[in-house]
């Protein structure tokens, strides 16, 4: 057989495809099966959390527990005093775990819960509300998340979603109601988010109240409606001292 | 949100520049590798233990040469891609094509003058990180023998 020199005329080693049409297939199905593995967890954590035994509950909440600072040596009287306002909203909202308060110096107006049932208050709230009607809104709020079991379901979905799980509860209709039952009316509810709204327009960058929660008017104009239409009345408000 | 562009950046600028630049140095690549090898078609090279051209063999001596490529940041990612769910890993095709066609070329512009190469082969060595975590880039290195024949034929 005579050998004749030839140049290929198709290199059938190499694909001819386009390069990206691989990589953006298969970027896009892994991204897909990760959306999707993360949105059936998140929907199991739900069930899981919805159907906790108050005792399971009890031992989870012992198990992940924040592991809070020491406190200050003599025990700030600010403190003991959102303490005796939070243990007083007790019976009106359905938590069978702990509530801790935690006052911690920051101007920033916020509180937020953290696994273990502690409530951090930041100082700068007690700068924000006038009246004990008013912080107890607030404070109600933070309960909610406690009894709602946010915190159990943030650690299911990442802190990143947490947001998206807060919304859940950013229905105040029902913390008006706590206050209704505590008060016997509803005094001082939209007093917080009016302040903020009049000290920072209609939003506060980097609150939690903002980032994970309703606008502040739509907010204040929900809580309206729903208290008009629930025959809420207002009534006056308790002042609030800070203690000593 | 941030964190999501961080990210975005961190992975896609170096994704993006080697998308382009391993295109561009690819196509450049292949023009050179095409022209090269019509230049050369005149030397037969092939990987069996006799001559495809019948002749008196003169001379014969022993020839190699080599090449070292490295993927661009986008073949690397597509390959890993590629890894998760198995199959063929057509990122790295034309890379390896590239580089064996290379290092028979530049075995045949060693010995410029010979008139044929017989006994071709291509050994492969992938060069890993120090703590062998991932290859770094892989050499191919060909070597075989090149005839001198004392009457020969006519080109």
């Amino acid at each position: 057989m005579k050998y004749t020199p030839s140049l290929p005329e198709h290199n059938d080693n190499v694909t001819q495809e386009h390069p990206l049409k691989d990589f953006l297939l298969i970027l896009g199905a892994l991204a897909a099966l990760a959306l999707l593995v993360f949105f059936l967890l998140g929907l199991l954590i739900d069930a899981v959390v919805d159907r906790m035994e108050p005792g399971a509950e009890a031992a989870l909440t012992r198990i992940v527990a924040a592991n809070m600072p020491a406190g200050p040596a003599r025990p700030d009287p600010r403190q003991a005093q959102l303490q005796a306002l939070v243990d007083s909203l007790r019976p009106c909202i359905a938590l069978a775990g702990p509530a801790q308060v935690r006052l911690t110096d920051s101007t920033t107006p916020n509180a937020m819960v953290v696994p273990g049932g502690t409530m951090v208050v930041f100082s700068g709230l007690l700068q924000h509300v006038k009246s004990e009607n008013g912080l107890a809104f607030v404070l109600a709020h933070e309960l909610a998340h406690l009894a709602h079991r946010d915190h159990l379901r943030a650690l299911g979905r990442g802190i990143v979603l947490y947001g998206l799980a807060a919304l859940v509860t950013g229905d105040n209709s029902a913390l008006a109601g706590v206050l209704h039952c505590r008060y016997g009316h509803v005094g001082g509810a939209t007093e917080f988010f009016t302040a903020l709204r009049g000290k920072h327009g209609s939003g506060f960058p980097g609150s939690h109240y903002v980032a994970s929660h309703p606008a502040m008017d739509a907010r204040i104009a929900a809580l309206h409606a729903a208290m008009v239409s629930n025959g809420m009345q207002q009534g006056p408000v308790r002042a609030f001292a800070v203690a000593q | 949100m941030e964190q999501l562009l961080f990210l975005v950046l961190f992975w896609g600028v170096p994704i993006v520049v080697g998308y382009v630049c391993g295109r561009i140095g690819e196509k450049r690549h292949y023009r050179s590798i095409q022209a090269r090898e019509k230049a050369w078609l005149h030397l037969p090279t092939t990987a069996g233990r006799f001559p495809v051209t019948a002749g008196q063999v003169a001379r014969s001596e022993l020839v190699s040469a080599g090449t070292v490529v490295s993927a661009d940041f986008f073949k690397r990612v597509a390959a890993s891609l590629r890894t998760v769910i198995g199959g063929p890993v057509k990122s790295h095709e034309s890379l390896l094509d590239r580089a064996k066609r290379e290092a028979v070329l530049r075995l045949k512009e060693r010995c410029a003058g010979a008139h044929e190469i017989v006994n071709l082969r291509l050994e492969t060595t992938p060069l890993f990180k120090a703590d062998s975590s991932g290859v770094v880039a892989v050499e191919i290195f060909a070597y075989g023998t090149a005839l001198y024949f004392a009457d020969p034929p006519p080109a």
